[in-house]
């Protein structure tokens, strides 16, 4: 194998996971998700293989991806939007119903345990839940730990623009909590568990 | 990307960029477990092996650059061979001649992947098609609970040799690692099967073989994780392997250690008791493992390429390494006996 295939599968090892959990963030569908990171490598991999065909004649070696990470999120990132243009949707939404019931259950008390009730596939949807360009970049500076340079890097935006993104974003997820809480509440106290919720 | 670097970046965060007022325990905690959200070793292990064949059919290589090497011995000779005799035959001659040269090459083709490593060429078809062949090949429980075991025992013999290299990778012992599991899990489920079926005798002597085998090449990776050449990933992945097989070993020593109370428990019978007996009297089969193993390393080494019987040698020096001389005493006598367990009688008086 060569120098660069190995390099290559080192990136994957290194990238995989945090892929797929952007992929999952952006698509809720984990097969879906796994689909994606298997295609955003190919697709890296044949841009990457490719650029030394280009030189006419004598090879200059292959074109040096400095940032690899950015590279690869930035595929994922536009096959995403191509599979959203594909279904005619922005993002698929899930009903905060459904949450409640797979056991959702938010409560405005700091110390409940609703937290320690969800899985971690429901906390990336519910962190979907706040409204873009919110919710992606506090996913992508808690969840992925990026710094705000690096978002920046993949996003185009200032890092100045992003850091208001992320501070409004947790506002907003703070709110949501709230906010389900409160919906919670008042459906169980008017006692009509299977009526229709509000979505946000 | 842990839970630790989470935790990290959420401090700094808090200091640095001033969120620290919407940054509740909660919030905290829902990154925390969105965090964790990940492949399963399998899938990704599956991903890996999926993109690698990927960049095999869309190689780099066969560019104008030879950056890309192939890194078996066992290619290249051979299609020069074959290119050169279309070269000088006419296309009359030329067809039966390629049919009998290919049959040829099959059959040696076939053996000399029983000896591929991860990475050669001639790799996936031992994996695929050699192993896969035993497989079918083992019919009765017995057979098939042998040959698990077998394979599993290979990946660890592998991964062995890659490491005295210094070519044992995080991701081939990854992949390594996760078939030697696999395999070990159905040598556990054959024997479990076989234990059902009421043949305890055969079962015993299968897991006890196993949990021997496991034990000596639990030692040699530590010898091998504790040479000063090895680099400090290698030695990472060495140490993770270890850990691997332990965990194994653990599994098949309770099992044993239950099997034992209970007949110990419910045997009247003398019988029963007999064979729990033998079963105590046998147990430093550790030496059993190694004793078979070892004299299996000994006849492939008589058909084998200089350069591979080497490399066995060194990993059957390793035994010897520790100082037990005993054992390296048992091992110069079996070379020619099939089974361990008979050497073990012998040499105990059974």
């Amino acid at each position: 194998m060569g120098e660069l295939e190995q390099k290559f599968l080192e990136a994957y090892n290194a990238n995989a996971d945090a892929l797929f959990r952007f992929c999952f963030f952006k698509l809720s569908d984990r097969e879906l998700a796994r689909d994606f990171v298997q295609e955003t490598f190919m697709k890296a991999w044949s841009n990457i293989s490719k650029e030394v065909i280009d030189k006419d004649g004598c090879s200059e070696g292959y074109k040096e991806i400095e940032n690899i990470r950015a590279f690869l999120y930035r595929i994922a990132g536009n096959l995403v939007i191509d599979e959203y243009r594909r279904r005619g949707i922005r993002k698929p939404t899930e009903s905060l119903e459904d949450l409640h019931e797979q056991g959702f259950d938010p409560s405005e008390d700091e110390t409940d345990s609703w937290v320690d009730k969800i899985d971690g596939q429901e906390a990336v949807k519910l962190i979907a839940k706040v409204p873009e360009p919110y919710g992606e970049a506090v996913f992508m500076r808690y969840v992925q730990s990026l710094t705000l340079e690096e978002i920046a890097e993949l996003t185009g935006e200032s890092e100045n623009t992003i850091s208001v993104r992320v501070h409004r974003g947790l506002i907003r997820l703070r709110k949501l909590f709230n906010h389900e809480h409160d919906e919670h509440n008042k459906h169980r106290l008017e006692g009509e568990g299977d009526t229709k919720m509000k979505t946000i | 990307m842990n839970e630790k670097n989470t935790e990290n970046t959420i401090h700094g965060a808090m200091n640095g960029e001033d969120h620290g007022k919407h940054m509740t325990p909660r919030v905290k905690n829902v990154f925390k477990k969105a965090n964790a959200v990940s492949l399963t070793p399998e899938e990704k292990h599956q991903g890996a092996q999926h993109l690698r064949n990927f960049m095999g059919a869309n190689s780099a290589a066969g560019t104008k650059n030879n950056k890309t090497k192939q890194s078996s011995p066992y290619f290249s000779p051979l299609s020069a061979f074959l290119a050169s005799v279309s070269l000088s035959l006419d296309k009359k001659v030329f067809v039966p001649v390629v049919a009998v040269l290919i049959l040829i090459l099959a059959t040696g083709t076939t053996y000399a992947a029983s000896e591929a490593l991860p990475g050669d060429v001639l790799y996936p078809l031992k994996i695929n098609i050699n192993e896969k062949v035993e497989t079918f090949l083992a019919v009765r429980p017995e057979a098939r609970a042998k040959i698990a075991a077998q394979h599993a025992a290979t990946r660890l013999v592998e991964a062995e040799k890659l490491a005295e290299r210094g070519k044992l990778d995080a991701e081939t012992k990854a992949s390594l690692e996760a078939e030697f599991s696999r395999q070990a899990k159905d040598a556990e489920d054959q024997t479990e099967e076989l234990r059902a079926e009421g043949n305890t005798e055969a079962a015993d002597s299968v897991s006890l073989e196993f949990e021997g085998s496991l034990n000596r090449h639990h030692n040699a990776i530590e010898i091998l994780a504790g040479k000063t050449e090895a680099s400090s990933t290698e030695r990472q992945s060495l140490v993770n392997l270890k850990k691997a097989v332990q965990v194994k070993i653990d599994t098949y020593s309770k099992r044993r250690m239950e099997i034992e109370n209970e007949d110990a428990a419910t045997s009247n019978n003398s019988k029963d008791k007999k064979r729990v007996n033998e079963t105590v009297r046998v147990l430093p089969r550790v030496s059993a493992g190694e004793i078979e193993i070892s004299a299996k390393h000994d006849d492939e080494n008589k058909g084998r390429p200089e350069g591979d019987a080497a490399a066995t040698g060194s990993v059957i020096k390793l035994d010897a390494k520790t100082g037990d001389t005993e054992k390296a005493g048992i091992e110069g006598a079996s070379s020619d006996t099939i089974s361990g367990s008979v050497v073990v009688k012998k040499v105990l008086g059974i």
